[in-house]
């Protein structure tokens, strides 16, 4: 995925790399306290962007759901055709008992 | 003589079975055996991803508290949840979704479908002697019943490899998805913004640093400098550990799919069993250091 959200999320991550790297390099304490702020901020917009990259990387998995759905359906398909091959045995045995007893009837005649 | 035709016309369609069951046995793995490993990594997946990111949503609401503090005014608009409980919601879905259907196909691929199936084949072969009353040869009726288990085994096989087939494009877009939400590296996805969270945490210890003039002070700024370190870096080893786990899970159901024979599934336990060992180093890190993890250790 390369959306928007990505690039700005990317881009944030970035910047606050970049004034990191500088309030390492400074000494002066106004001047590090005013690249906190700065970072304070980008920090919390990271957050945000973070949040609506998660949502639309989740949206992804969503919409693979149906497809899993599908293919599971399918399993219980095959799972029900294996029941009706039993009952189908079953079945011409209940049948063969019935013709069975006609024989015997027929038999007696 | 009519018997012993009978008999050899039997034994023939049983010898042609034999090979055919031999023939399309060779074909494929079962993965009977591998579904119950895949289904135990996927709900073992699913709890450490609840966990991890159960994590990260308290870590990052303590850094919310901290940039609250830094503005003039109070209002909601300042938190939010880092990763939406209804996105959550949406990967514990796809979790069980997932596991849903490696039950169902546990449950096609299990010996239960083939004895079921013997059961009542051998319930009609005793019918059939009973109607017919001749005698089938000794061996006949039993065999017969063995070769009607292992074709209903074999269709069961077959089903589960095309319904394994037709699954696994979503499921590798769901991994890879789940993957990429996590973040490839230290710098992207939700392992971007923690990273983010952490240099900020660095950063204002960086300040304190600047703000304390003397070396007994500065020595304990330092101490807890190195230990947020130690701690951005197990929590980035937990994520990083989760991923990989998403990245076996899809492989393991690839393996599945296409009738490779299974290292992912091994490479699976030994990541989780990893995922575990980073968890409690990371514990032990927020013990020693004795602090509430919501606001990341240290600010």
């Amino acid at each position: 995925m390369n959306s928007e959200i990505k690039k700005l999320h990317d881009q944030l991550i970035s910047m606050h790399q970049s004034l990191a790297r500088r309030l390492g390099t400074t000494s002066d304490l106004d001047e590090a306290e005013a690249i906190l702020r700065e970072m304070e901020e980008l920090n919390f917009r990271v957050m945000m962007a973070g949040r609506l990259l998660f949502k639309e990387t989740t949206a992804t998995i969503d919409d693979g759901i149906g497809s899993i759905i599908a293919a599971s359906a399918d399993v219980e398909k095959a799972i029900k055709s294996v029941a009706r091959v039993k009952d189908l045995i079953k079945t011409v045995g209940q049948f063969l008992g019935v013709v069975d007893k006609t024989l015997d009837l027929i038999k007696q005649l | 003589m009519i018997k012993d035709r009978r008999f050899r016309h039997a034994a023939a369609v049983l010898s042609v079975a034999a090979v055919f069951v031999v023939l399309v046995g060779c074909g494929s793995t079962n993965p009977g055996s591998e579904v119950p490993p895949f289904r135990q990594a996927v709900v073992t997946a699913d709890q450490q991803t609840s966990s991890a990111f159960a994590d990260v949503n308290r870590f990052l609401r303590g850094q919310q508290i901290e940039h609250a503090l830094t503005q003039p005014t109070l209002n909601e608009d300042l938190f939010f949840e880092a990763l939406p409980s209804e996105d959550l919601a949406k990967w514990s879905r796809a979790f069980s979704l997932i596991d849903s259907y490696g039950e169902k196909l546990e449950l096609l691929l299990g010996e239960g479908q083939r004895s079921g199936v013997e059961g009542e084949l051998s319930v009609l072969g005793q019918k059939i002697q009973e109607v017919d009353g001749d005698q089938l040869p000794a061996g006949i009726s039993a065999a017969f019943t063995r070769f009607g288990g292992l074709l209903v085994q074999l269709k069961a096989e077959r089903d589960a490899h095309k319904a394994i087939r037709k699954a696994d494009p979503a499921i590798q877009q769901v991994f890879s998805a789940m993957m990429e939400a996590i973040g490839e590296d230290a710098g992207s996805g939700v392992r971007g913004t923690v990273r983010v969270a952490w240099a900020q945490i660095l950063a204002r210890i960086s300040v304190e640093y600047l703000r304390d003039s003397s070396q007994s002070a500065r020595r304990l700024v330092v101490g807890r400098y190195v230990e947020a370190l130690d701690e951005r870096d197990a929590e980035d080893r937990v994520l990083g550990s989760l991923r990989l786990s998403l990245a076996s899970l899809a492989k393991a159901h690839e393996e599945l799919a296409y009738d490779r024979s299974g290292s992912a599934g091994a490479l699976l336990q030994l990541i989780q069993d990893e995922y575990k060992g980073y968890r409690e180093e990371l514990k032990a890190i927020r013990e020693r250091r004795g602090a509430d993890s919501t606001n990341g250790g240290t600010q």
